[in-house]
């Protein structure tokens, strides 16, 4: 397979899986960009592998938690969701009909990269955690690991009032 | 699958549908895979577009002032690409989260951004729904007193200026007619477009 062709039937989705990943437009086409360069630039080798897309995501995802490493010296997340919903306010600006349909979204950019990635890989690939262990580089126990204290912490800022959480 | 799950591949899906769309990946990773060979080349390739006033949709390394990198064509197609994600920084005054995640379209020079309060606009306006629209500069000019804006169906059509709003803090973004709007904001010494994409109530009503 050409480099090309690879692009064409999978590029799309490495688009949507690397948006999902970060929620970031910017970042996102960042990383789709880097695995395709690093891929590119060996492409006879990966192309010879039985799943270059494996590998390429594999470059991409790795490269999302090195930037949410070096991002995390930085910034802190938080378990507040800053704005009210439209149920808490009332509603009535349209502004707040957005935020309630984000809150999922914002609620995942509580989660550790490894927690994310581990919730997308499931819940959006489709992966089993054998396969998101292989993406991640790590076992499967660690991969449940992440899934669990993942949706313990989504379950916690979405409904704080069912589970309170101590402070990370 | 419990709800928590269900909301998750809810939301999900409904990301990866406002993934950004780069139509020539492949070709963009040949072209960022030689220039990373040699720097000579790099700006010479520069110089050569900038000479020929066109962009091509080469990724910058270094970011424009909203951190987004800049691929204009000469006279790309009207297309309205609204970002669900993350304000820029220069955005986020006025919002009580630090990170606001709001829907938002950006201008082609990445200076200005109108952050879309009723999420899509509609035309004519929905009875519910206002076409609430905040635009946020980055650099302002220096005499916004000459900032006009026209808007032209698909970026072609004939020229509309009357009732477009002054692209400054709030304002309510009524357009002539369903269609992607090219909003041409001109000032003493600058020029900039941003592309809106006007929907008919119908369709500004279904839900995303």
């Amino acid at each position: 397979m050409e480099f090309e062709e690879y692009v064409a039937a999978r590029g799309r989705a490495l688009e949507r899986y690397a948006f999902v990943l970060t929620g970031d437009r910017q970042r996102s086409q960042d990383l789709v960009q880097i695995a395709l360069l690093k891929a590119y630039r060996r492409w006879r080798q990966v192309a010879r592998v039985e799943h270059p897309d494996a590998y390429v995501r594999r470059i991409l995802t790795t490269s999302y938690l090195d930037w949410r490493r070096r991002r995390s010296s930085t910034e802190q997340t938080t378990g507040d969701l800053p704005e009210p919903s439209a149920e808490a306010s009332g509603g009535g600006d349209p502004a707040d009909q957005v935020v309630l349909r984000d809150e999922v979204l914002r609620a995942l950019a509580t989660l550790t990269p490894h927690q994310r990635a581990v919730l997308v890989l499931r819940h959006y690939e489709g992966y089993d955690d054998v396969a998101i262990g292989a993406v991640l580089g790590c076992s499967e126990v660690t991969v449940r690991s992440h899934a669990t204290r993942g949706a313990q912490r989504l379950r916690a800022v979405l409904d704080p009032s069912s589970q309170p959480e101590a402070p990370r | 699958m419990n709800d928590l799950e269900d909301q998750l591949a809810g939301a999900f899906e409904r990301l990866a549908e406002q993934a950004p769309h780069h139509a020539d990946l492949a070709g963009t990773t040949r072209r960022r895979a030689r220039r990373r060979r040699g720097n000579t080349l790099a700006a010479f390739m520069a110089a050569s577009v900038a000479a020929a006033g066109t962009v091509l949709a080469v990724t910058s390394d270094r970011p424009g002032p909203s951190g987004t990198d800049i691929g204009i064509a000469a006279s790309p197609p009207c297309q309205s690409d609204v970002t669900r994600a993350v304000l820029p920084e220069w955005a986020r005054a006025g919002f009580s989260d630090r990170r606001p995640v709001m829907p938002f379209v950006t201008s082609a020079s990445g200076n200005v951004v109108g952050i879309l309060f009723g999420d899509r606009l509609s035309s004519p306006p929905r009875a519910d729904v206002a076409n609430k629209v905040l635009w946020v500069w980055h650099d302002l000019p220096a005499d916004t007193t000459t900032l006009h804006a026209t808007a032209r169906l698909n970026g072609t059509g004939p020229a509309v200026t009357t009732g477009l709003p002054t692209p400054l803090g709030p304002s309510y973004v009524d357009l002539p007619g369903p269609g992607c709007w090219r909003l041409t904001l001109t000032w003493a010494g600058g020029k900039d477009t941003i592309d809106l994409q006007a929907l008919s109530p119908q369709d500004a009503a279904r839900p995303s």
